[in-house]
C-alpha cells in the first residue's frame, strides 16, 4: 500500500480524484494507524469503521462516474468532534450527561460535507461540552498529544496530528481547538463568528463559540471552510455576507504586534522568541509590522469569562433528567430528580461554570451587563485598530499549559490560557493558528493571526505564504510509537 | 376613610399562526400528545431557533392597532428556570427590547370612558403542559404547546375597579379578534389573565404592594377576584398589617386566592440576551405594510354602520360581536338593495340562531348572498316578515336557497285583495265573540283577529292589507 501518511487533504484529494488511490485505500491507512495509536492517543470516542468503509465504497462509485458535484476533499477520510450532531449516531458533548444520546437530526456542517463526499472515521474527544483548556475535562478521558502524551488535547487535534485523520472538525467555544492546535503541530482555523452554522452543534457558549476547522496545512483548513461554510436557513445568526477568502499579496500587508501580550507577565520568553521570529520571517515576505495597543484589554478576559459563564449555565440547564440523558431513576421527587440527574452526570469542571454562571447572571448590573458592554466596546474600539492594521499577531498561549497530572485548578488554568485565544471569541473575529517551532520542552509553538470580521482572506493569504515559504511541517508520525 | 383599587392586567395570547414562533412545527390546539413537536421545540442539544416572521406581523399589528410605539431595533432575552414544561430551561422571551411600547386603550363603564395605558406588548414561546395522573404518583408531558407563539400585553396600573378591568378585557379581545391574530379563548388557554392588584386609600399617592393573581378563568372571575383581593387588602391594612409581595393562584370555586408563593423568596430569572437570535431591525416599510393591511376595528365599524348606514346602537353592537358575524353583515349588505333590513336580520333572527344552537362564532357558515336574497325578497313583498323569519331558520340550519323554498313551499305574499277579504269574512263569522269584543272598545281583539286572518292564510298574508280590509269590515 502506498504510504498515504505525508499528504495534505488537499493532496489526498487530489490523488483520490486522478484515481492513483482509492477512497478505501485511503480509509483502510486510517483505520490501520488508528489501531496502533488510539492505544495511545484516544483521539476518538467512537470509531465508525464499518460505516466509514462502506460510505468509502459508495463515493469510489461516485468518482468513478466522475460525479461533478464531488469537492476537491472528496473520499478524504476526516473525523468530527462529538459535538456535533449526526442523526441516530451517538453524539455526547464529551459528556456523561449525553452517553446514550442519539439526536434524531445532523448538523448543517456534517450535512454540507457529506454533499462534498466527506467520509467520516468517528467522533472525537473533546471537553465536556467544549468547555476547558485543552481537551482535559472529557468526562470519557482525554485525548493525548502525539509529541507528548502527558498532555492532553482536544480530540479533533489529536486525530489530525497523530496522523489518523486528514482534517477535523470541533467546536471553538473557549479557544480549546487553537490553543490544541498550537501545542501539537497543526493548523486551525475559527471563522468569523456567524459564517458556519451551528445548526446541531451542541452548545456551549453560543454567542463565543463557532466551528473550526483543524487540519495539516491552513490550505488544507481553508477548503474545509469553504465546504461548510454560508447562510443556513436553521441557523439565523448565519451572516448573509459573502465571506471574502480570496487571497491577496503578501506585499504591504499591515500586521499588528499587540504589544500587551508579548510584555504580559508569565510570557514564557521560548514562545516569544519564536512568534517574533516568524514575524520577521513575514517582514521578509513582504507584511509591514508594528506595535498596536488593543482595546481595553484588562478587560477582554473577564469579559469573555463572565459571558461563557452565563451562556453555558444556560444553554447546559437544559440537562435535567427528564427527556434525554442521564436521569437519576432513585429519586422521589422533581427537585431531586434535577438535582441527583445534574450532580451525577455532570463533571466537576462543567459545575464551576454552572455556578459561577449563575452569578454572574444573579449579579447582571455588576457582572453580566458589565461584560456585555465591554463586549461591545472592545468591538468599536477594534473597528478602528483594523483601519490601521489588517491583522493581528500574537503567540496562542502565554506558556505551555501543566501537564494534565500536575494541573492545581482547571478553572483558573483555563482562564490563565485563554489570554491571547479570548479575544476571538469575545469579539467573533476569524483566526488562524500557524506551527512555527519547537519549544525548549519539545512541544510545537504556533502564532496566531486574528482578522477582522469576514477578514478570512488576508488571514489566509499570510498563513498559506509562510507555510509555503517553511515547506509543509510533517506531522511527527511514529514519534515515540 | 375610603379606598381605591389600583390594578393592572397582563394578557398573554396565543397566536393563530400555522407554525410557532421559533420552529416550522404546526400551531393547532387539541392533537394527541407530541406529535407537533421536533428538536428546535423540545430543546435537543444544538437545535437553534428561527423566528416566524407571521409572529413579528402579528405583533406590529396589535401593536399598532393599540397606538404602541413599535421599536426600531428589537431583540429576544432568555427567561431562566426550570420545570418539566419548559424543555430548554429557558423560555424565549422580551424583555430589554420589546417590540412594541407605550401604548393605550379607550374603555368605556356605566361610570367613567378613560384611557388604559398599555406599557409594552412582547413577543414569547408558550410552555408544554403537564399532565398530572388522577391516581398514580406520576405526570406526563405534552410539549405540542410548546413554542406556541404568544403575545404579552401589559397594562399600566390604570384600572380602578372591576368593571373597568372587563371593560378594557371585552375590549382587547374584541380588537384581537377583529385583527385576526388570536381566537381568543380563554376556555382553551389561548387568551390568559394575570392581575396585579393593589390599593391605597383615596386621595394618596402610594399604593399598596401588589399582589399578583395568577389562573383566572373568565371576565367575570376577573371581578370576583379583583374584588376579593382588593377587600383582603383593605382589611390588612385597616388592622395595621403590611401587604406581602406575594403571587396567588385565583380559586374560584371557594372564591380565594391561595398562596401560590411569595416574592420575597424571590424568583430569580437571570435574563440574559438571546444568542442565538439576532437583534430584528422594523424598518418603517414593513410598519407601513402592516399599517395598510390592519382591518376596520370593531369601534370603527360600529360608529360607520350606526352613520352611514342609520343602524341603532344595539344592532351595530350585535353586529360587531364576532368578526364573523361583522362579515357576514357586511357581505349581505353590500349585496341587498336594504343594508338596515340586513341590520335587522342578522342583530335579530341570525344572533338568535346562534344562540339557541350554541353556533361558536368560528362555526357560523351562512351565505351572505342568500341572506341577502331574503332581504330583498321581503322588501319587494314577495314575502312577509313572517315567512322571513322561517326561510332565514331554513338557511341558516340547511344552507336552502331561498327563492326555491319560498316557491316550493309557497310562501309567497298573498296579495289578492279577493283573497284576504274571503279570509277576513270567514274569520269575523268564526270569530264573532272576539267582534263584539272589539266593537265594545276592546281594542286587543283586533290583534287577535290579524292573527286569526293571517293563521288562515298560513302566515302569508300582506299584512298591510290584512289590516286594511279587517278595519273596513269592521268600522264600516
Amino acid at each position: 500500500m502506498k504510504n498515504l501518511e505525508n499528504l495534505t487533504a488537499l493532496e489526498l484529494g487530489e490523488l483520490i480524484r486522478r484515481r492513483a488511490v482509492s477512497c478505501e485505500e485511503a480509509v483502510h491507512h486510517c483505520l490501520e494507524l488508528m489501531e496502533r495509536r488510539e492505544p495511545r492517543l484516544s483521539a476518538f470516542l467512537e470509531i465508525s469503521r464499518e460505516k466509514a468503509l462502506s460510505d468509502a465504497k459508495e463515493m469510489q462509485k461516485r468518482v468513478d462516474a466522475g460525479d461533478q458535484t464531488l469537492s476537491p476533499l472528496a473520499g478524504v477520510p476526516m473525523a468530527l468532534s462529538d459535538s456535533i450532531c449526526i442523526r441516530d449516531l451517538k453524539t455526547t458533548g464529551g459528556s456523561r450527561m449525553l452517553q446514550n444520546f442519539h439526536p434524531p437530526y445532523s448538523a448543517t456542517v456534517w450535512e454540507r460535507l457529506k454533499t462534498g463526499g466527506a467520509v467520516l472515521l468517528g467522533k472525537t474527544a473533546l471537553d465536556e461540552f467544549g468547555m476547558g483548556v485543552s481537551g482535559e475535562t472529557c468526562a470519557f478521558g482525554p485525548a493525548r498529544n502525539v509529541w507528548d502524551n502527558r498532555w492532553a488535547l482536544d480530540g479533533s487535534v489529536a486525530a489530525v496530528a497523530g496522523g489518523e485523520a486528514f482534517y477535523a472538525l470541533g467546536s471553538d467555544g473557549t479557544g480549546a481547538l487553537r490553543r490544541s492546535a498550537a501545542m501539537a503541530g497543526v493548523s486551525s482555523l475559527r471563522p468569523t463568528w456567524g459564517t458556519v452554522s451551528r445548526y446541531g452543534v451542541v452548545s456551549g457558549t453560543s454567542s463565543l463559540e463557532q466551528v473550526g476547522v483543524v487540519g495539516r496545512t491552513i490550505s488544507d483548513c481553508a477548503q474545509v471552510l469553504a465546504l461548510i461554510r454560508g447562510r443556513d436557513h436553521r441557523d439565523s445568526t448565519t451572516s448573509q455576507v459573502q465571506l471574502a477568502d480570496e487571497r491577496s499579496s503578501m506585499q504591504g500587508m499591515k500586521i499588528g504586534l499587540p504589544d500587551c501580550y508579548f510584555h504580559q507577565e508569565g510570557m514564557d520568553p521560548c514562545i516569544k522568541e519564536r512568534v517574533l521570529s516568524a514575524a520577521k520571517q513575514l517582514e521578509g515576505l513582504g507584511a509591514v509590522l508594528f506595535p498596536v495597543e488593543l482595546p481595553i484589554v484588562d478587560l477582554i478576559l473577564p469579559a469573555y469569562f463572565a459571558i461563557a459563564c452565563g451562556e453555558a449555565s444556560s444553554n447546559l440547564a437544559r440537562y435535567d433528567g427528564i427527556r434525554y440523558g442521564y436521569s437519576a431513576n432513585d429519586v422521589e421527587n422533581l427537585q431531586e430528580l434535577y438535582i441527583q440527574s445534574r450532580s451525577r452526570a455532570l463533571g466537576n469542571q462543567i459545575k464551576k461554570y454552572i455556578l459561577l454562571g449563575n452569578l454572574f447572571l444573579s449579579e447582571k448590573e455588576n457582572c453580566y451587563n458589565k461584560a456585555l458592554q465591554v463586549r461591545e466596546l472592545v468591538v468599536q474600539g477594534l473597528d478602528n485598530l483594523f483601519d490601521r492594521c489588517d491583522m493581528i499577531l500574537s503567540p496562542v498561549v502565554p506558556s505551555i499549559p501543566l501537564p494534565m497530572e500536575e494541573k492545581p485548578s482547571q478553572l483558573l488554568e483555563c482562564y490563565r490560557q485563554s489570554a491571547f485565544t479570548a479575544l476571538a471569541n469575545l469579539a467573533g473575529l476569524p483566526a488562524v493558528t500557524v506551527p512555527c517551532g519547537y519549544h525548549s520542552e519539545g512541544l510545537p509553538i504556533s502564532f496566531q493571526l486574528m482578522g477582522k470580521p469576514y477578514g478570512e482572506g488576508k488571514l489566509l493569504t499570510v498563513a498559506e505564504t509562510y507555510q509555503q515559504s517553511i515547506g509543509f511541517s510533517k506531522t511527527p508520525g511514529e514519534v515515540g510509537a | 376613610m375610603s379606598w381605591e383599587m389600583v390594578a393592572g392586567v397582563e394578557v398573554h395570547v396565543e397566536l393563530a399562526t400555522k407554525t410557532k414562533v421559533f420552529c416550522g412545527c404546526a400551531n393547532a390546539f387539541g392533537a394527541e400528545p407530541n406529535t407537533f413537536i421536533c428538536p428546535v421545540c423540545t430543546g435537543m442539544p444544538g437545535a437553534l431557533p428561527t423566528l416566524n416572521r407571521q409572529v413579528v406581523n402579528y405583533a406590529l399589528r396589535a401593536g399598532l392597532a393599540l397606538g404602541c410605539d413599535i421599536s426600531p431595533q428589537t431583540a429576544f432575552d432568555r427567561k431562566n428556570y426550570f420545570y418539566p414544561d419548559l424543555p430548554k430551561a429557558y423560555q424565549i422571551s422580551q424583555l430589554f427590547l420589546p417590540i412594541c411600547q407605550n401604548g393605550s386603550l379607550e374603555i368605556e363603564t356605566k361610570q367613567v370612558t378613560k384611557q388604559i395605558r398599555i406599557r409594552q406588548i412582547h413577543i414569547e414561546e408558550d410552555t408544554g403542559k403537564l399532565m398530572h395522573h388522577p391516581t398514580q404518583p406520576y405526570t406526563l408531558v405534552d410539549f405540542n404547546r410548546c413554542g406556541v407563539p404568544l403575545l404579552e400585553i401589559v397594562s399600566q396600573p390604570d384600572i380602578s375597579d372591576a368593571d373597568e378591568a372587563i371593560a378594557y378585557l371585552e375590549n382587547l379581545r374584541e380588537i384581537l379578534l377583529f385583527l385576526g391574530v388570536s381566537d381568543c379563548k380563554m376556555q382553551e388557554g389561548s387568551l390568559r389573565v394575570d392581575l396585579n392588584v393593589s390599593v391605597r386609600r383615596r386621595g394618596s399617592k402610594e399604593p399598596s404592594v401588589p399582589t399578583e393573581l395568577k389562573n383566572i378563568n373568565s371576565f367575570q372571575a376577573v371581578g370576583r377576584a379583583m374584588r376579593w383581593e382588593a377587600a383582603r387588602q383593605i382589611q390588612v391594612l385597616e388592622a395595621g398589617g403590611k401587604i406581602l409581595r406575594e403571587t396567588r393562584r385565583w380559586d374560584d370555586g371557594k372564591n380565594q386566592g391561595v398562596v401560590m408563593r411569595s416574592k420575597e423568596e424571590a424568583e430569580h430569572y437571570r435574563y440574559m440576551p438571546e444568542p442565538d437570535l439576532p437583534v430584528m431591525v422594523i424598518d418603517q416599510d414593513w410598519i407601513e405594510r402592516v399599517r395598510k393591511d390592519l382591518p376596520e376595528l370593531p369601534r370603527e365599524k360600529r360608529i360607520r354602520y350606526q352613520k352611514e348606514m342609520g343602524i341603532s346602537r344595539q344592532e351595530a353592537c350585535t353586529l360587531t360581536g364576532s368578526p364573523q358575524m361583522a362579515v357576514l353583515f357586511e357581505q349581505t349588505a353590500a349585496l341587498c338593495h336594504n343594508p338596515r333590513e340586513a341590520a335587522h336580520l342578522i342583530a335579530g333572527e341570525v344572533a338568535r340562531l346562534c344562540t339557541e344552537t350554541a353556533t361558536r362564532p368560528e362555526d357560523l357558515k351562512v351565505d351572505a348572498k342568500k341572506l341577502a336574497a331574503l332581504v330583498d325578497m321581503t322588501g319587494s313583498g314577495r314575502i312577509n316578515r313572517t315567512v322571513g323569519k322561517e326561510v332565514v331558520e331554513q338557511i341558516f340550519r340547511y344552507n336552502v336557497d331561498p327563492e326555491t323554498y319560498v316557491a316550493e313551499h309557497g310562501l309567497a305574499m298573498v296579495c289578492d285583495p279577493d283573497v284576504v277579504e274571503a279570509a277576513v269574512r270567514k274569520v269575523l263569522q268564526e270569530q264573532a265573540k272576539s267582534v263584539a269584543d272589539y266593537r265594545n272598545g276592546k281594542e286587543r281583539a283586533f290583534g287577535y283577529l290579524v292573527g286569526q286572518v293571517m293563521k288562515s292564510l298560513k302566515g302569508k298574508g300582506d299584512p298591510a292589507l290584512v289590516h286594511r280590509v279587517l278595519h273596513q269590515l269592521l268600522d264600516g
